[in-house]
């Protein structure tokens, strides 16, 4: 065999592939993606609409009820303080995904840039995961609206249930508990993959 | 970009251009259930990858990008934690069995098989007949770098060729 003939034998795959795909078992294969791609949209949103859209529901209910009650002022600005902390953080959070999807376009059509593009999305997760920073700011709105609308219903400065305090600090231990968690065994596995995969493509030049 | 319209490229690509995920499956899979998984998870993400697809280059140039950089973040996963997957696992059979057998494509694969993860990429390409400046795209290296590659990989092929010539290859 030569070189040219090489190449002949090398093409009669494309004729003659060497396996049959059993369109079945990728049709379930792809399935199984397809749900599980949309169970994580389901959920993003879940949290994100019912958690804190909802707070902001309940929020806009309150000014409405207060308004048409005639109750002091200030019930209304305590409900309105925590319906517009939960359409803030909606809406943030549909503009924080534009601006990514915008990001992602930067990146270009070659392999390096596939695991750069990578690299980013589990930086960018690593970097919203696992700091009190970020808790804070999920947290933040559902227990400010509660403490104040507790605040008002309670009718007197300064009496808002100590046990408010502790319900919000638990939560939000919780959660970076679990976030450092998930970013440990998940993320950053990922991202020394991405690492080592991006120095091994670099070292070819 | 809806599903039933996302479907129907993917099931395209795979109608038109299987080949490309067999010899890349084959490539950088050691064992049948090896490239059955890698097979697999290249499908997955070309699927993926329809809705990120512009046009802007061949179809056959995209799914060997997907393909091949499924291909390296895979061997890069198995090296860590996926060794001695148990051949039971393939009774689910995605690929069913080969279709055809020549022992000169064994040899072909045995030796990209020698070559190490970069420089099969590159093999692949060269044998499937893409342009220096497609390799470079596909891979990021530059046209120059490609072409010194390519050279060494021909030039050891043909030794191969050469030495092996006796065995009635």
């Amino acid at each position: 065999m030569d070189f040219d003939q090489m190449l002949a034998t090398w093409r009669t795959q494309d004729a003659a592939p060497l396996y049959g795909v059993n369109q079945a078992a990728l049709r379930q294969a792809l399935q199984t993606e397809e749900s599980s791609v949309r169970r994580k949209r389901r959920r993003d949103m879940w949290i994100i609409c019912v958690g804190l859209g909802g707070t902001a529901v309940i929020g806009g209910f309150w000014i409405a009820i207060s308004i048409a009650n005639g109750w002091p002022v200030i019930y209304t600005v305590a409900a309105a303080v925590g319906f517009a902390t939960g359409a803030l953080y909606v809406g943030a959070y549909g503009i924080s995904r534009w601006r990514e999807a915008q990001h992602e376009r930067n990146f270009g059509g070659t392999l390096q840039e596939e695991v750069k593009r990578g690299l980013w999305r589990v930086d960018l997760e690593l970097s919203r995961f696992g700091n009190w920073t970020s808790a804070s700011l999920q947290i933040a709105p559902i227990l400010l609206s509660a403490m104040l609308i507790s605040w008002a219903m309670s009718g007197s400065q300064g009496h808002v249930p100590w046990s408010s305090y502790v319900v919000g600090a638990c939560a939000m231990v919780y959660l970076v508990r679990y976030a450092r968690r998930y970013a440990r065994q998940k993320l950053e596995p990922r991202q020394r993959r991405l690492r080592e995969l991006l120095d091994a493509l670099d070292a070819r030049e | 970009m809806p599903v039933p319209e996302r479907d129907g490229v993917f099931q395209g690509w795979i109608g038109a251009h299987k080949a490309i995920l067999f010899k890349v499956a084959r490539a950088y899979g050691a064992t049948h259930s090896d490239r059955e998984d890698l097979f697999q998870e290249i499908a997955l993400q070309l699927w993926h990858s329809v809705e990120a697809w512009r046009g802007d280059c061949a179809e056959s140039t995209w799914i060997y990008r997907v393909a091949l950089n499924t291909a390296l973040a895979w061997r890069r996963k198995e090296h860590k934690h996926g060794q001695g997957r148990q051949d039971i696992e393939a009774a689910t059979a995605l690929l069913t069995a080969p279709c055809m057998h020549d022992p000169r494509l064994d040899w072909i694969y045995q030796r990209i098989s020698e070559l190490d993860e970069a420089n099969r990429s590159l093999a692949l390409l060269m044998l499937d007949g893409f342009s220096y400046r497609d390799m470079s795209q596909i891979l990021g290296l530059t046209e120059s770098n490609v072409g010194v590659k390519i050279n060494r990989i021909k030039a050891a092929l043909a030794a191969q060729l050469a030495k092996e010539e006796h065995h009635g290859l």
